[in-house]
């Protein structure tokens, strides 16, 4: 019985060689994709985290709103995102301190920055502190500051200063923007007996103080005098002077007829729009960014007028006190200082500066298409108000006709005296006290 | 059959074994050591990066500490006392009594200590050469000689300004203050005179030391936990030290990273020398960079440690995995051996191999099947076999019985007569033979007969016998009176005359004779058929006396190796005179054989019954 078996060794050998290759490509594959694996992850392994190239500069600015606040920080986020090879850093806040303290304080450490907000330049420049900025940038810029030949602050906003008042409560009393001082104090009056608090003043930050005080120094004194702070440093005029006692007197005549918030000396700058907001009060003395970050409700709305002197005139402030410069340290690093320059540039840029201006309610220092937005009613009245004032102001106390820590000397002088007995003769005299002091201490120094 | 030698294996458990490795360990094994060599490199680089990042903590820890302490130096500029009076103007006020300075100095001093929880102590110069000090612990005292180690620092160096902070390396406190083990490294400004902005970078009020405890570094670089490596917090323009963890670095007594100084530049990186890995980060704003140096091997050591002892481990278990697979395949395959080899036996005819397996699995159910198999075969056979028989026994009584014998037997004697009638005396005594034959055969229904009587049956066989095999073959009886008075099992000497004849005589060409004789031998009778014919060939003699003498009735019946005839008087006669008696055949090839029956004398027909 013969069996009939297939060709035993060739079967066997194909399936042999079939599952062979089988096997071997299976382990190939698993060997490659282990071995591609391994020397891509190799590759990739421990590349060295190599740092980003990034310019940092640093910005000092003050801490003067919560509208000129956000803009900053809105025009850094967006500088950021359109040159992301450089990082700005600042600081947000330094609470209730002078600013002038605060630059004081960074010089003294040699920390000032690169781009630095300067009030008055004048005494950084003669201190050597900062560095010319090129006229590319400086050359449409209404206002600067210039010396020897060289720009060494350029103006970033113009403002003013004037009355903020609730449209609203107006009405419901009948009541008008005055237009002598008399009307305003008699608005004052009638608000009083209806039991609204006229006017809100945030005694808490001293500086808030400079609007009432510069109001009537430019109403008293300046009007009449447009130089009398150069002659007072000249020793022409007192501070013990006639005009000068008036403004303190009606300064305080505000206090003494309780036309002010009780608290006054307690409450913050901060706190005012929101008094204004819910009709805690009429009347706030600030600036138009104020208004800015108010909307209309249903019981307020916002107004805005100039208090006139006796006579029904008015004299507008034309606050030219903000300026940007830069420092000495940012030009030792040219990559610094180009990317400085950049942000200046990038901020008087059309979008982001008229975004500035209409946020701020403050006027262009440059040429750019007309600002408009939502706030344009209160815009209208703003300049309306500016412009049919008077006379325009630039002069302010604590300018660079007047000696350093002045200002600050002569605001506590009249906190403390508006809140006590002190006769405003008393008064002056302790501010004539303070100017010759600094005034000495000015000279004695140089 | 021809069997090949295979290289390849023989059995299940080979293949299986062979199956395990190529296919599992091998595999493994190669993949093991893949991912080793390719994970290595890896481990390392992930070991270094978690060090960078413990040096990037350390820094900005000793980083903040740092500004810390300067904010707090920042502070004197904040202060003022209950009179509005500040530390500028304690300085500056010419008129102001001694005491009183000193009293609102030491009163801005501690309010600027207070508001950083690491400065020990501060101590100020003033332009006139003054030295104010403030320590947090009451025992400690400025020497008073260690003016030199609170200076004012009015000379700048080339590009520096003198405003800037500096930071001073660490040094036993023993040299500026009495009771002190400590070690203390200084952050130093000068206080300027900011009351004219213009002139407050010349300005310089003095200068503030304030002291910091080397043990808050130490406590930081104690919470790293880092046991393979050393901090350091280094600055490599000057070789000084601000934090290391030995402190004979702060006497000078070592530098541990000299040999790394020039090498530690930018603002990060990673170098590498002789087993050690130096990793360094700058702090910002300083000269300083904290440096973490490792020992590659206390770095890896725990790995390789852990590396060795998994590889012993995976070897060990790998070893007992194989020796439990052998074990167990082998004991896997053994039921398959064993019914491997009860096959073979079956196969070689014996029918009773039977294979004894009780594993509970399907290696059992084979072994049953198989022994089942088997059985019934036997069975079969046997009953094939007896069937055989008794279906030629049924024969036997059918021709007995349902022929009629007498018609038989006068049939046979008509036709006689007419054979003598004709003239045919052969065929009349062949048919005398045959009759004869036929009552023999369907005679007596008894097994037993005498000798005398189955000796004159074979005669008459022998008459036709003679006649058709042309006279050639002849036989010759020699037994005694006596013998043929003895008693036989029936019809057993004719099968093998029949043998005799058929396989003997026919194949010789001249025939030849066939003789019978008896003697009696130890109480047993013997009676030898013999021919002359042409034998049997030992090996085929002793194969068919194997499975004559095969106790199993069906052995060798079912191949044909054996005759019914033959087996069957053998049996009869053991079954009817006992296990001792049978017949032996002889044989010598071309010569004749011998068949030698050996029975017991029955001298009676019941006889042993």
């Amino acid at each position: 019985m013969k069996e009939n078996k297939p060709p035993n060794n060739l079967f066997l050998n194909r399936k042999v060689y079939i599952a062979s290759i089988i096997a071997v490509a299976v382990l190939f594959a698993l060997f490659f994709s282990l071995m591609s694996d391994s020397v891509k992850a190799y590759l990739g392994l421990r590349q060295k985290q190599e740092p980003e190239v990034v310019t940092e500069i640093s910005l000092t600015f003050a801490f003067q709103n919560p509208q000129w606040n956000a803009q900053i920080e809105q025009t850094v986020a967006d500088f950021e995102q359109a040159y992301p090879q450089i990082r700005v850093t600042y600081e947000p806040d330094y609470e209730h301190v002078v600013y002038e303290d605060v630059l004081a304080r960074r010089i003294a450490r040699n920390e000032l920055g690169d781009i630095v907000q300067l009030k008055t330049p004048a005494a950084y420049v003669d201190g050597n502190y900062l560095a010319p900025i090129p006229d590319e940038v400086s050359k449409d810029i209404s206002y600067v500051y210039q010396d020897d030949g060289k720009t060494w602050a350029v103006g970033a906003v113009e403002t003013t200063n004037g009355i903020l008042y609730n449209k609203k409560i107006f009405e419901q009393y009948q009541l008008k923007e005055p237009a002598t001082y008399d009307e305003f104090l008699n608005i004052c009056s009638v608000l009083k007996e209806n039991g609204i608090v006229p006017i809100g003043v945030a005694g808490e930050d001293l500086w808030h103080m400079e609007y009432w005080v510069n109001h009537y120094f430019r109403t008293d004194a300046l009007s009449k005098n447009g130089d009398w702070l150069n002659d007072a440093a000249a020793g022409l005029v007192s501070w013990t002077d006639p005009e000068v006692v008036q403004m303190l007197d009606d300064m305080k005549g505000l206090f003494e007829n309780q036309y002010v918030n009780e608290d006054w000396r307690a409450v913050s700058d901060g706190t005012l729009p929101y008094m204004l907001a819910n009709g805690n009060v009429a009347m706030v003395f600030t600036g138009p960014w104020t208004a800015a970050g108010m909307q209309e409700t249903d019981v307020f709305e916002a107004g805005w007028f100039l208090v006139p002197d006796r006579e029904g005139r008015t004299f507008a402030a034309k606050n030219q006190d903000t300026f940007w410069a830069l420092s000495k340290e940012c030009a030792k690093d040219e990559e610094v200082y180009q990317a400085a320059v950049c942000f200046l540039e990038f901020f008087y840029s059309q979008d982001n500066y008229s975004r500035i201006c209409e946020n701020t309610l403050t006027f262009p220092v440059k040429e750019i298409e007309s600002v408009t937005g939502p706030q344009d009613g209160i815009r209208a009245d703003i300049m309306e108000s500016n412009q049919n004032s008077t006379k325009k102001v630039i002069d302010y106390i604590g300018n660079s006709s007047c000696p350093q820590n002045f200002e600050a000397d002569m605001l506590e002088i009249i906190e403390a005296y508006l809140g006590s007995d002190e006769s405003a003769e008393e008064a002056a005299e302790k501010i004539q006290t303070a100017w010759l002091t600094r005034m000495e201490t000015e000279k004695a120094n140089e | 059959m021809n069997k090949k030698r295979r290289l390849t294996p023989k059995t299940t458990y080979q293949k299986m074994v062979m199956g395990f490795l190529i296919l599992g360990v091998l595999p493994l094994m190669i993949l093991g050591l893949l991912y080793y060599a390719r994970y290595h490199k890896a481990v390392e680089g992930v070991m270094v990066d978690n060090y960078i990042q413990i040096n990037e903590y350390f820094a900005k820890n000793t980083e903040d500490t740092l500004a810390s302490v300067d904010d707090a130096i920042g502070r004197l500029y904040d202060y003022s006392n209950g009179s509005d009076l500040s530390f500028s103007d304690a300085l500056t006020t010419a008129e102001m009594h001694g005491n009183q300075r000193k009293m609102i100095v030491h009163d801005a001093l501690r309010y600027s200590m207070e508001s950083s929880p690491y400065i020990a102590s501060m101590r100020f110069r003033d332009q006139n050469g003054e030295i104010y000090s403030l320590y947090i612990d009451q025992e400690k005292v400025l020497r008073t000689d260690g003016e030199n180690f609170t200076a004012l620092r009015d000379s700048s160096e080339q590009g520096e300004d003198l405003r800037d902070l500096s930071i001073l390396e660490t040094m036993p406190e023993e040299g500026i203050c009495v009771e002190s083990d400590d070690y203390v490294f200084s952050l130093s400004r000068n206080i300027m005179d900011i009351s004219d902005i213009r002139y407050a970078k010349d300005r310089i009020l003095g200068t503030v030391y304030a002291d910091v405890n080397i043990e808050v570094l130490n406590e930081m670089s104690e919470k790293m936990n880092v046991r393979d490596g050393s901090f350091y917090i280094y600055n490599p323009n000057l070789g000084h030290y601000l934090y290391a963890e030995d402190e004979k670095v702060y006497r000078y007594e070592a530098d541990p990273l000299s040999a790394w100084q020039k090498e530690i530049t930018g603002e990060t990186g990673e170098l590498r020398k002789a087993g050690s890995v130096l990793l360094y980060r700058k702090l910002t704003g300083t000269d300083l960079y904290s440096v973490l140096l490792l020992s590659r091997h206390e770095m890896m050591g725990s790995y390789f440690q852990g590396r060795a002892l998994m590889i012993l481990i995976l070897s060990f278990v790998l070893f007992v995995l194989l020796l439990l697979y052998m074990w167990f395949s082998n004991r896997l395959m053994a039921p398959a051996k064993q019914i491997k080899a009860g096959m073979e036996e079956a196969q070689k005819g014996n029918l009773k191999a039977r294979v004894d397996i009780h594993t509970a699995d399907e290696m059992e159910d084979i072994a049953d099947g198989f022994n089942r198999m088997a059985a019934d075969l036997e069975r079969y056979i046997n009953r094939v076999y007896v069937a055989e028989i008794m279906q030629r026994d049924a024969e036997l009584n059918a021709l007995r019985m349902q022929i009629q014998p007498h018609y038989l037997y006068n049939t046979l004697d008509v036709i006689r007569m007419t054979a003598l009638e004709q003239d045919d005396p052969k065929a009349a005594r062949m048919l005398e033979s045959l009759a004869f034959q036929l009552r023999y055969v369907m005679g007596s229904h008894t097994d037993r007969a005498l000798l005398g009587d189955e000796l004159k049956m074979l005669e008459e066989y022998f008459v036709i016998m003679r006649v058709r095999y042309e006279d050639k073959i002849a036989l010759r009886v020699d037994v005694s009176k006596e013998d043929r008075q003895l008693w036989i099992p029936k019809l057993i000497l004719q099968p093998m005359v029949e043998n005799a004849i058929r396989h003997g005589l026919r194949p010789k060409k001249d025939g030849g004779t066939i003789e019978i004789k008896t003697n009696r031998k130890d109480d047993g009778l013997n009676i030898i058929v013999m021919d002359n014919g042409v034998g049997i060939e030992p090996e085929r003699l002793q194969q068919v006396m194997d499975l004559v003498v095969d106790e199993d009735i069906s052995a060798g019946v079912a191949t044909g190796d054996v005759s019914v005839g033959m087996k069957n008087v053998y049996d009869r006669i053991r079954i009817n005179c006992g296990k001792a008696y049978g017949y032996d055949i002889e044989s010598i090839p071309g010569f004749g054989t011998i068949v030698t029956y050996h029975l017991p004398i029955w001298l009676e027909e019941d006889d042993d019954k």
